[in-house]
């Protein structure tokens, strides 16, 4: 018998076939920040808060490789600390969204109706709701930090994921190989997390990769308006608004962090696009 | 005759695209069809494209609800007031038409066609696994393609994947959408082969849906005829002639008709 390969639909296998420069870089550089953000308490920093006042806005030395900033606070142990807090920051306000958006979007994808309705009316409430002065006021109400504010942005996000989750749920749900599923016996639960969840990870992963870059652009924004990360511990935020009035004279304390900042959310685009072009359907 | 598998009693399915308000008239897919099919039959269901084949084959095997009429399969309503007899698919399996969504993309076709000898037969992994193996060699797919995902074969092994996950079940009756069509003529008849034995040994009954009338004549005992959503037609397939078809659609399919070498007693 005759073995014939498919000729139709060529797919690549992973998120890394096909692969372009830019795209490795921006995968590379996300990668390489989420280790670090990781290590960094393992790795021989000095004290991030710790001030050295006779040495301030010191320039790049052995003893600071990036120099010192305007309190005289290693700038490298403090964007390698400020990097990990901004990371799991956004990475909590996504955790959230994707807790509560995920289930939700799959069952009003796959069942439709009632549940549709309800949740989908819940989201569209919090849709309406500007993130901003949300955080804004939970801050004043709860000073619960940037945990609680993280936690905020997740409720916030949650619809996100929901539409696109739902969206793309509907579409799988009506595919014949999910017929064939049920008629091998498997139930509502098993359909969801074995046939619908892999059908649609590759677009809840753009709309996630996003919403990872704009938590930390929030992050930022809050930490520099001072209702985000308390200064002085260290975040990609603090970090700005800190330093801000130095941009004339140091610019490198600003720009530093600002740079990693803006590469990290590029980046972070750049790979959502990845997914939604890797995974489109014919 | 033998006990009846599925009864089908004036069943009717519309759709109307684009909600209730929409100008288009409705589309009465299934317009009042009664079909009865026996233990160990092999039922063949002809007509053109649009006529209503699939959705009739989605009314028998639990998957498209129908608007009035009744189905009962061993004896049990189908479509009872509310939800579904889930355990009808232990008799009735179907192979859907198109192969290239039929099948999980994110799951080996080994996998495929173990599933339901864990979830309807409650085998383990390792009995499952050697079911779908020996399934999946009887219909002619090797152990390479047997570990691949879907997306790597054609559509001929795919369709062949969605026939060994159907039989995998033990059914009493599987239905063919289409399924042997588009196959090489030599695995065409490897399929037909394999169908004509497993009804043989098994008591299977099929229910074979396809344009062409060749194949239909040499699995099944009994041709419907459809048409605009309606059976117009019903002939036995012993001793066909295009003289003893009444309906003018029924004789353009059996003027020209090219004979397939299959043995038909095995
Ligand atoms: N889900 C659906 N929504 C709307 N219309 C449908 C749907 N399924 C079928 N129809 C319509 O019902 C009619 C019968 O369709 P069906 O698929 O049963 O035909 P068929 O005989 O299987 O055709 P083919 O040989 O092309 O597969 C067609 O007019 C089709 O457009
Ligand atoms: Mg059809």
């Amino acid at each position: 018998m005759t073995e014939v390969v498919a000729t139709g639909r060529p797919r690549s296998t992973g998120i890394l076939a096909g692969l372009g420069v830019t795209r490795a870089l921006a995968l590379g550089f996300v990668l390489v920040c989420l280790a670090v953000a990781v290590a960094v308490p393992f790795l021989p920093l000095g004290e991030p808060n710790r001030q050295h006042l006779g040495d301030t806005l010191a320039s790049y030395s052995a003893e600071h490789l990036l120099g010192t900033d305007q309190l005289g606070r290693d700038l490298l142990a403090r964007l390698l600390w400020g990097t990990r807090t901004s990371l799991f920051a956004a990475l909590t306000a996504i955790a959230v969204a994707t807790a509560v958006g995920l289930p939700f979007g799959m069952l009003a994808g796959y069942r439709r109706g009632w549940v549709e309705a309800a949740t989908g009316r819940v989201a569209d409430v919090i849709l309406t709701v500007p993130a901003l002065v949300l955080l804004l006021t939970v801050h004043a109400a709860l000073r619960s930090g940037i945990t609680g504010q993280m936690v905020t942005l997740g409720v916030v996000f949650a619809p996100r994921i929901y539409r696109v989750v739902r969206t793309e749920t509907v579409k799988v749900a009506t595919l014949p190989y999910l017929m064939a599923g049920r008629m091998s016996g498997c139930s509502h639960t098993r359909i969801l997390l074995r046939y619908l969840l892999p059908g649609i990870r590759a677009q809840s992963l753009v709309q996630v990769s996003y919403l990872l870059g704009l938590s930390l652009l929030i992050e930022a924004g809050i930490s520099f308006l001072g209702v985000g990360v308390e200064s002085p511990n260290a975040s990609l935020g603090t970090m700005l608004s800190g330093a801000a009035a130095m941009l004339a004279s140091a610019p490198r304390v600003v720009l530093i962090p600002a740079a990693v900042l803006s590469l990290l959310i590029l980046s972070l685009n750049v790979i959502g696009d990845i997914e939604s072009k890797g995974e489109r359907r014919g | 005759m033998a006990e009846l598998l599925v009864e089908v009693e004036s069943v009717t399915k519309t759709y109307r695209l684009g909600g209730r308000l929409a100008r288009k008239p409705p589309t009465v897919a299934v317009g009042g069809v009664s079909v009865a099919i026996a233990a160990g039959e092999s039922v063949g269901v002809v007509g053109e494209s649009g006529s209503g084949k699939s959705t009739l084959a989605g009314i028998i095997c639990g998957l498209v609800r129908p608007d009035s009429g009744s189905v009962r399969v061993a004896g049990r309503e189908v479509y009872a007031r509310r939800g579904l007899d889930r355990t009808i698919w232990r008799t009735v399996q179907m192979v859907f038409q198109d192969p290239y969504t039929s099948l999980n993309p994110a799951m080996t076709v080994a996998e495929i066609v173990a599933e339901p000898s864990r979830l309807w037969h409650g085998m383990d992994r390792r009995e499952a696994d050697r079911r779908a193996l020996e399934l999946l060699d009887r219909v002619g797919l090797s152990a390479g393609a047997a570990q691949s995902r879907p997306d790597s074969l054609s559509g001929g092994q795919r369709q062949r994947a969605s026939i060994a996950r159907a039989l995998a079940v033990s059914p009493s009756l599987v239905v063919l959408d289409e399924s042997v069509s588009a196959l090489d003529v030599s695995v065409q008849a490897q399929i037909l082969q394999l169908l004509l034995d497993l009804r043989r040994e098994n008591d299977l009954a099929y229910m074979l849906i396809s344009h062409d009338i060749s194949v239909i004549r040499l699995v099944c005992d009994r041709i419907l005829v459809m048409n605009g959503g309606e059976v117009v037609e019903e002939l036995l397939s012993a001793g066909l002639t295009e003289e003893a078809a009444r309906h003018p659609y029924t004789r353009r399919l059996l003027s020209a008709v090219p004979t397939m070498a299959v043995d038909r007693q095995g």
